[in-house]
């Protein structure tokens, strides 16, 4: 494993909290609205790793750039589409029904978990051409 | 601020969309929703197939660069293997029935918490690719 003692470190913090706040959480501490605020964090994330994945791209240049920028894409796929899809996703906790927003709750589901799966493709791409081209 | 992006890239992303877009009016027409699950599916193998880029590319690129993927394939794989249980024990509440709703949102706010952390991960593994490349 060439994991750092600090990207360990780092992993476990993440597990800690997610353990002391489900600790809270079965306290009846926090609850739903904690829930549903924690899950929009996922799509603050996606664009601080397409940022950090833009800067560096400049850096390395060549075909690294360019694997990095498909990366992007599918990044920026999920940033767009996360907290939208979420938001549609708790109407129906906050008001009883998933919204249509003008077509049908079977297509919103559709065009979120479709773009999601999209933005997965765009990065396994990434990553295949990682392996089966970098060579150095 | 030129793209290294080939024409085959521009086409596979934007294409993309497209077909997602066509996919999901198609899907509207049916009134089925339980086909976006395809979807999900597809999420899953593709960021396992990710996983699996980055864990073989370990030998050939290994070092620093190797750190960096692996850091961000650990973020990929749980978010990945986590993904269908968790939509499935939202959408058919089993999870609630089983250990009742306290104890289901506790393990419902520990893994929201859990996601964003793999984000994260995936985040702190592409600054580092720009920490190293510095």
């Amino acid at each position: 494993m060439q994991l750092k003692t600090r990207d360990k470190q780092f992993i476990g913090l993440g597990v800690l909290l997610a353990a002391i706040s489900g600790g809270l959480a079965y306290a009846g501490i926090i609850g739903l609205k904690a829930e549903m605020l924690l899950g929009y964090l996922p799509g603050l994330a996606a664009p601080a790793a397409a940022v950090f994945a833009w800067k560096a791209r400049s850096l390395w240049g060549g075909d690294v750039a360019r694997y990095l920028e498909i990366i992007i894409a599918g990044l920026l796929i999920q940033f767009v589409v996360y907290d939208i899809h979420l938001y549609w996703h708790f109407q129906e906790i906050l008001s009883g029904a998933l919204p249509v927003w003008g077509m049908s709750a079977v297509f919103w589901r559709a065009i979120f978990h479709g773009l999601s799966a999209l933005s997965f493709i765009l990065i396994a791409y990434g990553f295949y051409l990682f392996y089966t081209e970098g060579e150095r | 601020m030129a793209l290294n992006l080939e024409r085959s890239d521009v086409l596979a992303i934007v294409g993309g969309v497209f077909l997602v877009l066509i996919l999901a009016f198609l899907n509207h027409r049916t009134g089925i929703e339980q086909i976006s699950l395809v979807g999900d599916v597809t999420a899953t193998v593709a960021g396992l197939g990710a996983v699996y880029f980055i864990y073989k590319s370990q030998d050939t690129i290994g070092g620093d660069l190797g750190r960096y993927m692996l850091i961000i394939g650990v973020g990929i794989a749980y978010y990945s293997v986590t993904l269908i249980p968790h939509i499935l024990s939202h959408e058919t509440q089993f999870l609630t029935s089983l250990i009742g709703q306290t104890a289901a949102i506790a393990v419902y706010i520990a893994q929201h918490i859990l996601v964003f952390w793999s984000f994260l991960l995936i985040a702190y593994g592409f600054y580092l690719f720009w920490r190293g490349g510095q």
